[in-house]
């Protein structure tokens, strides 16, 4: 496929990245910094223009008249927007828009995306809000993503010390009527990946990844977590973009919130634009005194929104340190993104960027493979794989029918949703729920296509 | 460094180098060489391939691929290509060592420099009697196609054969393609690599065509597109082109040597509906000047005087006529960096001779498969020397060299200016070092020098159009093979073999 990707920032790079890795994809990148793209073009297989994203000239330049999909990933809405537009006049067939916030459009007066020939309009900030909303309600859950085709979930949550399931052996799970619903699917222990047998013992300190439909994943959470004896309160650090959608979503759902910022102006900005209940605390995020008087110690949550990633990553680690409950960082460079998880004091990492690539890879699938998220803690990919009636796995047990290192997690059949232990035999129509990497995924589409003898 | 990406990697092309050899024993076979050669080529590739192809199933490579590996790869592919690529010299053709290795290095850098005539010692003693006409077919070809091969660069046909090595084929291809400047044609660059070979394989056949109509064998035919369209200059005879006498073949070669030598962009362009993209580029405006003047100042030379063919003919009182086929043959063929001949030019007037060494210098165009300095760096060194001289009284201004209307940035034009300069440098050294080495005579060394570094083939003096370098010492064949290499891969790639820190880390 040929795909035209607009901008060379963070998204532009890990998109470029992770869409290089097919083969059969041929990826243009346009951005106006040819530094950028230099350094670009070093590591991947791309071809680069230097010019306007929306520019008619650097389009042209970059092949938009063959391009079969477009991202228009710049920092700039409008360019974004624009872009889209161009771009289907020169007969693109798919067009990504990414916009920071919805000003442009309004369903209401008629006026949609369609309209500028935008067939998805991806809004990682508001994603990426969506995703800590989903986290924040249980101490111990790290991310959760759902699958649409099924109302399923696949969640990850850390065994806290005095969690329920200490010690517990995996076939012993209390509650018998989950085991036989949620799919253990691995667990991270050490930084190593330990796949979860009968005989396996949960530890504290262990983060498990479970699949299961969206009510028993819930259960499960409920059951898991630990309850703390902190106040309600939220502590959200920063007035960037994603710290106003943020405190205006928990606003909403009646939470109580508090929000650190130094700078006046922006804060008093903010304030006008979420209104009225929540507390403003003018302050360095980064200093032990101003976190002491936002009454960190005794909060449920501390997340950091600010503008830099390097500020939220030591406010969160310095707020854990004074007791806060859980602490969450939002960053946007790649390389903080796999080191984040990586640091025990930080509970969860979250990064509008990344979150843009999962709907981007949402968006892109082949016949028999639809890719879903990428999770940070293992960096993996989920994938979804339909089992073909003359593929040779058909009719196989799992545990036989793939190389040991794959991981099922789930098995949709008949509009059913199954864990997938490792006894069960593929049906045809079976889809799969599997977590691996790109290079295991590759070898596993192979093994689930129907062999053809002649190519048709 | 990624040592067992790199073995991978120089073993698959190792493997186009085999496959293409196996053809070398069909040729043997149809063209009825006796059954020891055709059995011994057939051996080779053999050899080629397993050895290839067992180490390609063995080594098992994962990683990430930086700029080291890039460079090591296409720097030891090419030396690898050259030591499986001499073998049928070696054992079909009964060479020494040293001259085989030579051969095959002057075959894949098209340069088109040969040690083969009737004065070469083989390794049983004897010599080969009638020169190169007296080697079988098959060596013949194999010697024509390791120009083939090597002109388009056989890492770029690898990328396309191979798209496993995409990994980091922007750096390979950048490594191998000459020319300061990239057009990028494609967003893969494994698509790229086909396109060119697409184009240079059809410009192939149509020479091969046009040849065959004035009355060459297909086997002749085939042998000097391979010399033309690599701006090669291996000839099946030993009088070179001027052997057949005929000038509709000198006029198709002098065409297809000028097209060989102009960017394989313009052509693909071209092909695509837009034929006079040519003359909107800057670069092939200059290279067409420069033939032109060059002929035309060099037939004014030659006026009057006398010409001797490289078959030995003798044209006295040279006419218009004569004096532009002849020049304007062995421009095109010296700047392309072809060395065809058609004429023994070491015996024309001293302006003649050295405005042809100068061309040496200048080389084709970027993008081509021609050798030498490239006509861009020439033009930016020119135009970056005049906004030199206007910087002496207006201090302040800020570099604005272009090319095709692209500014040039500053770090570019450093690295065009490095190049001039180690290229120059690198053609003082190899100078001295074969004066060193035993050849005793200025004009020799000096054009010897240039004819390898910058991929030419023959020389002035002893090195002439109508000599071989047979007669220079084993160290000084080697040395000149070293040169070969350092011109095709436009120094850098090789050099950067001899830096200690490329090893470390």
């Amino acid at each position: 496929m040929n795909i035209l990707i607009l901008g060379a920032g963070e998204l532009g790079k890990q998109l470029a990245w992770t869409l290089c890795d097919n083969r059969e994809n041929k990826v243009t990148v346009v951005d106006h910094s040819a530094a950028r793209l230099e350094r670009l073009r070093e590591r991947l297989d791309v071809m680069t223009v230097s010019g306007e994203a929306a520019s008619v000239q650097a389009l042209k330049n970059a092949g938009v008249d063959k391009a079969e999909l477009l991202l228009a990933v710049t920092g700039s809405d409008a360019s974004n927007v624009l872009a889209c537009r161009v771009g289907r006049h020169f007969g693109v067939k798919r067009t990504v828009c990414r916009v920071s916030k919805d000003h442009f459009f309004s369903e209401g007066d008629g006026f949609s995306p369609a309209e500028m020939a935008i067939d998805h309009l991806i809004h990682p900030l508001n994603d990426c809000v969506d995703q800590i909303i989903r986290v924040i309600r249980h101490q111990c859950a790290i991310e959760r993503f759902t699958l649409p085709s099924a109302k399923c979930e696949i969640c990850a949550f850390h065994v806290r010390p005095r969690s329920a399931i200490v010690n517990v052996r995996l076939a012993d799970f209390p509650e018998k009527t989950l085991l036989g619903r949620v799919r253990f699917s691995l667990v991270m222990r050490n930084r190593r990946l330990v796949m979860p047998g009968g005989e396996f013992v949960f530890k504290a300190g262990d983060e498990v990844y479970a699949a299961g439909t969206a009510q028993d994943i819930e259960t499960l959470l409920d059951y898991v977590d630990v309850k703390i004896k902190h106040n309600g309160t939220m502590i959200v650090a920063g007035a960037s973009p994603a710290a106003r959608e943020l405190v205006r979503r928990l606003k909403t759902d009646g939470q109580d919130v508090r929000v650190i910022e130094s700078d006046g102006d922006l804060a008093r900005e903010m304030m006008d634009e979420v209104g009225d209940g929540v507390m403003f605390i003018q302050g360095d995020a980064n200093e032990a005194d101003v976190l002491e008087d936002a009454g960190v110690d005794k909060c449920q949550t501390f997340i950091g929104a600010l503008a830099d990633d390097e500020s939220n990553i030591l406010g969160c680690l310095l707020a854990k340190n004074m007791g806060a409950g859980k602490v969450i960082a939002v960053t946007n460079k790649a390389e903080y993104v796999d080191i984040v998880p990586a640091m025990n004091a930080i509970d969860c990492g979250f990064s509008p960027r990344l979150v843009a690539v999962n709907s981007v890879l949402n968006l892109l699938s082949s016949e028999t493979v639809r890719v879903h998220a990428l999770l940070q803690r293992v960096q993996a990919y989920v994938y979804e794989f339909e089992v073909e009636a003359r593929s040779p796995v058909c009719g196989k047990k799992i545990v036989n029918a793939f190389p040991p290192s794959t991981i099922i997690s789930l098995l949709f059949r008949g509009g059913e949703t199954r864990p997938a232990t490792g006894d069960m035999v593929l049906e045809a129509g079976d889809t799969a729920v599997v977590i691996a990497r790109p290079a295991e995924a590759a070898r596993i589409e192979g093994l689930l296509r129907r062999k053809r003898i002649l190519p048709i | 460094m990624n040592v067992r990406l790199v073995t991978r990697a120089v073993a698959a092309i190792v493997v186009v180098i085999g496959v293409a050899m196996v053809t070398a024993a069909g040729v043997a076979w149809g063209m009825g060489d006796s059954k020891l050669a055709v059995l011994r080529l057939g051996l080779c590739s053999l050899i080629t391939l397993l050895a290839s192809s067992l180490t390609l199933v063995w080594v098992r490579a994962k990683g990430d691929f930086r700029f080291r590996e890039g460079f090591a790869i296409v720097a030891l592919g090419w030396i690898f290509a050259s030591i499986f690529g001499a073998l049928p010299f070696f054992w079909a053709g009964g060479m020494c060592g040293y001259d085989v290795f030579f051969e095959t290095m002057s075959g894949f850098t098209t340069t088109g420099a040969s040690v083969l005539d009737n004065t070469l010692a083989l390794r049983d003693g004897g010599v080969l009697p009638r020169g190169i006409v007296d080697l079988p077919f098959g060596v013949l070809y194999w010697r024509s196609l390791t120009h083939w091969l090597g002109g388009m660069g056989i890492v770029v046909l690898s990328l396309a054969v191979f798209p496993s090595l995409g990994l980091g084929a922007h750096q390979l291809y950048l490594a191998e393609v000459p020319g300061p400047t990239e057009d990028q044609m494609t967003p893969r660059i494994a698509d790229s690599a086909k396109i060119l070979w697409g184009v240079y394989v059809l410009l192939s056949l149509a020479e091969t065509a046009l040849l065959m109509a004035g009355g060459m064998s297909l086997f002749d035919a085939w042998c000097h597109t391979c010399g033309t369209m690599a701006t090669g200059g291996f000839s099946t005879r030993q009088a070179s082109v001027g052997g057949f006498g005929s000038l509709y073949i000198d006029m198709v070669i002098t065409v297809f040597m000028f097209l060989a030598g102009s960017n394989f962009l313009l052509h693909f362009r071209a092909l695509r509906g837009k034929p006079l993209n040519y003359f909107n580029d800057e670069e092939f405006k200059f290279y067409f000047g420069v033939v032109v003047v060059a002929t035309l100042t060099i037939s004014c030379s030659l006026l009057g005087g006398g010409i001797v063919t490289t078959d030995g003919r003798v044209i006295e009182n040279a006419g218009v006529a004569d004096a532009l086929r002849y020049a304007v043959f062995q421009v095109v063929s010296i700047v392309t960096t072809t060395g065809f001949a058609t004429a023994d030019f070491n015996l024309w007037p001293a302006y003649a001779a050295l405005l042809l060494v100068l061309l040496m210098f200048v080389g084709g165009c970027a993008g081509s498969t021609g050798g030498g300095m490239k006509n861009a760096r020439v033009i930016l060194t020119l135009k970056y020397g005049v906004t030199q001289i206007k910087r002496c009284f207006f201090r302040r201004a800020i570099s604005n060299v272009r090319l095709n209307g692209a500014r040039i940035p500053e770090s570019a034009l450093h690295k065009v200016l490095a190049f001039v300069c180690l290229f120059v440098g690198l053609h003082v050294f190899f100078s001295l070092a074969l004066c060193a080495l035993g050849v005793d005579d200025i004009v020799t060394a000096a054009t010897a020098s240039i004819a390898a570094l910058g991929n030419i083939g023959p020389g002035l003096g002893g090195v002439g159009a109508t000599r071989s370098y047979a007669w220079m010492t084993p160290e000084a064949k080697i040395l000149l093979s070293v040169a070969m290499l350092l011109g095709r891969l436009e120094v850098y790639t090789v050099l950067v073999l001899f830096l200690p820190s490329f090893y470390k880390g």
